[in-house]
């Protein structure tokens, strides 16, 4: 990856303006023609290099409620559990972890109601034995601009 | 309150990316029934409400190097006063390598009250980390490092406003 590229990642993870012409104003500030940022960013793409661009909301600003779950999933269970929280619209991130409690994922819902009796059913769906939430009190760090070197 | 539209661009960019073009604008504004200097007017004010988080580029943290990626839970005494809580939000805040840092309830079953995920080279780069500031800070943790990725997508925040 050559210095320009790595420019504009940096600044990519730093944020774009909302503007009409967002990748105008941020070629410019990179010193850029805005015809080259776009090739490079495609190719950055393409090369999974570059995940999305895109927006990224407070969930907790928009009422909603949230928690981490740790779940203790025996080996031969992990398919039927990866396909009940494929299809569950309430979680988003879902990782293996090398830990007695295996499989960690987040939660979100519209109530706190509707957060507790979602993992009550969940719990049964996942046929687990043991399930512990994590309710989410306060986010004092999310941020995603790592160096690329 | 929100209102109709700016529930109806949430959930659109919830779901949808922003594309790559001069005027990236122009199809959801379409879609969204507006027209492009009132889908930015809408994004800026659910920018200052603090709706919109950002508006930015995620990398893959794998591809570009961050291959070992873990969940360290912390066991920290908040209680204000304490000199040593804001020594350790002082850290986290300032690497790099931290991406998340929360506080969550603490459980019987797994009883630690902070979360931080980080991202480095190696395990032993985590293992060294975690291992320094426990030290110096005098604190118990354990590092859960992530074995494999199973599901990564955005909340699709249409279901969930409505």
């Amino acid at each position: 990856m050559d210095k320009k590229n790595k420019q504009i990642l940096a600044g990519l993870q730093k944020g774009l303006p909302i503007t009409i012409q967002p990748f105008q104003q941020f070629s410019d500030d990179l010193g850029l023609p805005e015809k080259e940022v776009i090739t490079r960013i495609d190719w950055l793409r393409k090369k999974a290099f570059l995940r999305r661009i895109g927006f990224s909301f407070n969930t907790h600003k928009l009422g909603l409620v949230s928690t981490l779950v740790a779940c203790k999933i025996p080996k031969n269970n992990i398919n039927h559990a990866q396909k009940v929280i494929m299809g569950c619209a309430n979680i988003t991130h879902n990782y293996l972890r090398k830990h007695r409690l295996n499989m960690w994922f987040t939660f979100t819902a519209s109530s706190p109601k509707k957060l507790k009796n979602g993992l009550i059913k969940l719990k049964k769906d996942l046929k687990t034995d043991e399930m512990v939430s994590l309710p989410t009190e306060k986010i004092l760090k999310l941020r995603f601009a790592l160096n690329v070197e | 309150m929100l209102s109709k539209k700016e529930k109806e661009v949430i959930a659109y960019f919830s779901v949808n990316d922003v594309g790559l073009s001069s005027h990236p604008f122009i199809k959801p504004a379409k879609t969204l029934d507006l027209t492009e200097v009132a889908l930015i007017d809408i994004l800026t004010n659910l920018q200052k409400k603090g709706i919109i988080k950002n508006f930015s580029g995620v990398i893959d943290h794998k591809k570009t190097g961050y291959k070992a990626n873990a969940l360290i839970a912390w066991n920290i005494n908040l209680a204000s006063g304490s000199t040593k809580i804001n020594k350790i939000i002082d850290i986290f805040m300032g690497d790099n390598r931290i991406s998340h840092f929360y506080q969550r309830a603490p459980n019987i079953h797994f009883n630690y009250n902070i979360y931080t995920m980080m991202h480095a080279k190696t395990k032993k780069e985590i293992k060294d980390f975690a291992e320094k500031v426990a030290s110096e800070c005098n604190l118990n943790y354990e590092i859960l490092f992530t074995e494999k990725e199973l599901k990564k997508e955005k909340l699709r925040l249409g279901e969930m406003l409505c």
